[in-house]
């Protein structure tokens, strides 16, 4: 368990309109690790960031960025120095040059770092003299990485960060969170790539339709998330699975597959209760745990 | 780096509306070779002649539609583009990036205001002409004071409206609108409330009918009016801003 939360949101609720992008929302994000925040299209990741960041307003609840209540404009730019963000359409401003870019995000920011800058310039093969409306899609996202990179801020936050990156770049951009987490960086980055996800991160939440319907360590979730396989001799009793722990259920034939999300001993030990002839119980994927969570709570 | 980033991003509008003023200017100087004095009207004066022409002619509209598109741009031009996630995420307010836009844009339009300080007097006296430096420098305060009304009009279009195209098209039409409402209604019973008129001084006592000269103290106090004017819609804009999602 972290000491501290660099976000940490209460009740945190968006309206447009009758829509509620985010749902009170409960979400706390620990300093020092690296959380990946999951969701389907829609579910609120970006709503939920643009609140944290003070480009949108909240209908209702309350967040605190780095310590800083979200919804006082001061508090925020205050909390907004020691964040760096990377947008999820990446854009920057068409007219600049990148040196231009990287000279006029520089002079914001205390904790730039000019070695890393010079690397990572180098490393994503950046022309210094070229407007940024002349870069190519992947260009473009490798410079506004470079951009939040070159800092040591207190959070890093990133919206479907390898989204337009090769599989080349998408490797350096992992290696580098992992590196800025190391380097005492808190990491909270959206992302539809599980695998990415499940990769690099300790923590990962899981928004649907606007509320939190996962938030665990990836321990915990390898730990408590079992895929339980229930076989019968004749057709399973009809049993009511609802419970404590227990997610997705589906019925093949006379094989009963079980989402655990805890207690799966408990549930074991119903099943042969209930004359189950052979039980099975496996590891799962962050990618299963993910699907489960969004499908059972739709 | 704000400022720059403003400057960046007008620098084009701004260039090119001087060069189409200045070139403007130049022209119709040039045209009084041929043009001046006029077969109907002799007696016109040179004054008259240049007033016609630069404070009270085209120049004038030119100068209305340059000064409103260059209070454009700004947070919601930049959500149509993309960038304004970068731009909130700086380390600022919205007030901090709202007040250098709008400077960047003042300064702009009193600079335009100041080409015809340079070109006419000047450009004047290489046709063998004379028009008075004090002359181009009252009438710069008249345009440069009532240009920054103009660019608030376009600067609080540019925070209200989110289409890419919605704001420059409400710039375009906010003049002729004016001018439709303030000459075809009861207003026209109040020159001073027809900003056209305070920016070529016409209808307004200050301006010498026969000669076409400002005479007589300057105009503080409607100026300070279109100051307010000014401030006001600055603050409109603020205020929506300020409330605005991104």
């Amino acid at each position: 368990m972290a000491d501290s939360w660099v976000i940490e949101t209460t009740a945190l609720t968006k309206r447009y309109g009758k829509f509620e992008a985010v749902r009170q929302l409960d979400l706390r994000v620990g300093a020092g690790r690296i959380t990946g925040f999951l969701g389907r299209n829609g579910a609120g990741k970006s709503s939920t960031i643009k609140m944290l960041l003070g480009m949108s307003h909240p209908s209702s609840g309350t967040g605190r960025l780095l310590g800083r209540p979200i919804d006082d404009e001061r508090e925020s730019r205050e909390s907004r120095k020691h964040v760096a963000y990377v947008a999820e359409d990446k854009q920057t401003y068409a007219y600049m040059t990148v040196a231009q870019m990287v000279a006029f995000t520089r002079s914001f920011y205390s904790d730039w770092r000019p070695e890393v800058e010079a690397r990572l310039l180098r490393q994503y093969d950046l022309p210094p003299g070229r407007r940024v409306k002349a870069l190519s899609k992947g260009m473009r996202t490798k410079l506004a990485l470079l951009l939040a990179l070159a800092r040591q801020p207190e959070l890093l936050i990133l919206d479907e960060p390898s989204e337009g990156l090769d599989p080349v770049s998408i490797e350096e951009l992992l290696q580098a969170l992992v590196a800025a987490a190391a380097d005492g960086t808190a990491v909270f980055f959206s992302s539809h790539q599980i695998a990415e996800v499940e990769r690099i991160a300790d923590h990962v939440c899981v928004i649907d339709r606007g509320r939190l319907v996962l938030d665990a360590s990836l321990e915990q979730i390898r730990d408590q998330h079992r895929r339980i396989e229930l076989g019968f001799a004749s057709d399973p009793p009809s049993w009511d699975w609802s419970g404590e722990g227990i997610g997705s259920v589906r019925t093949s034939g006379r094989q009963i597959t079980i989402m655990a999300r805890g207690n799966a001993d408990a549930i074991i030990e119903r099943a042969y209760g209930i004359g189950a002839v052979s039980v099975e119980s496996s590891a799962v994927s962050l990618r299963e745990v993910f699907l489960d969570s969004v499908v059972t709570e739709a | 780096m704000l400022w720059y980033k403003f400057w960046l991003e007008s620098r084009v509008r701004f260039l090119a509306s001087g060069v189409v003023l200045a070139a403007y200017c130049v022209s119709f100087v040039q045209q009084a070779r041929y043009n001046f004095p006029p077969v109907m009207e002799p007696a016109l004066p040179y004054s008259g002649y240049v007033w016609r022409g630069i404070y009270n002619g085209i120049d004038t509209l030119v100068f209305v539609i340059v000064a409103v598109m260059l209070g454009l741009g700004g947070l919601q031009r930049e959500r149509s583009t993309g960038s304004a996630g970068f731009t909130l995420a700086l380390p600022t307010t919205r007030l901090d990036l709202l007040m250098p836009r709008a400077a960047v844009a003042l300064v702009q339009v009193a600079l335009l205001a100041m080409i015809p300080v340079v070109i006419v007097p000047w450009m004047s006296s290489r046709i063998g002409h004379v028009y008075p430096i004090a002359q181009s420098l009252k009438f710069a305060g008249l345009f440069a004071i009532t240009g920054a009304v103009w660019v608030s009009a376009g600067f609080f279009w540019s925070a209200v409206f989110t289409g890419e195209h919605t704001a420059t098209i409400a710039c375009i039409l906010t003049p002729i609108l004016y001018a439709a409402t303030v000459n075809g209604t009861a207003l026209r019973q109040y020159p001073s409330a027809n900003i056209f008129n305070v920016m070529s001084g016409a209808r307004l006592p200050v301006l010498d009918r026969t000669t076409s000269l400002l005479v007589g103290p300057f105009p503080w106090t409607t100026m300070l009016a279109m100051t307010l004017v000014a401030a006001a819609l600055l603050c409109a804009a603020v205020v929506v801003t300020s409330r605005e999602d991104f």
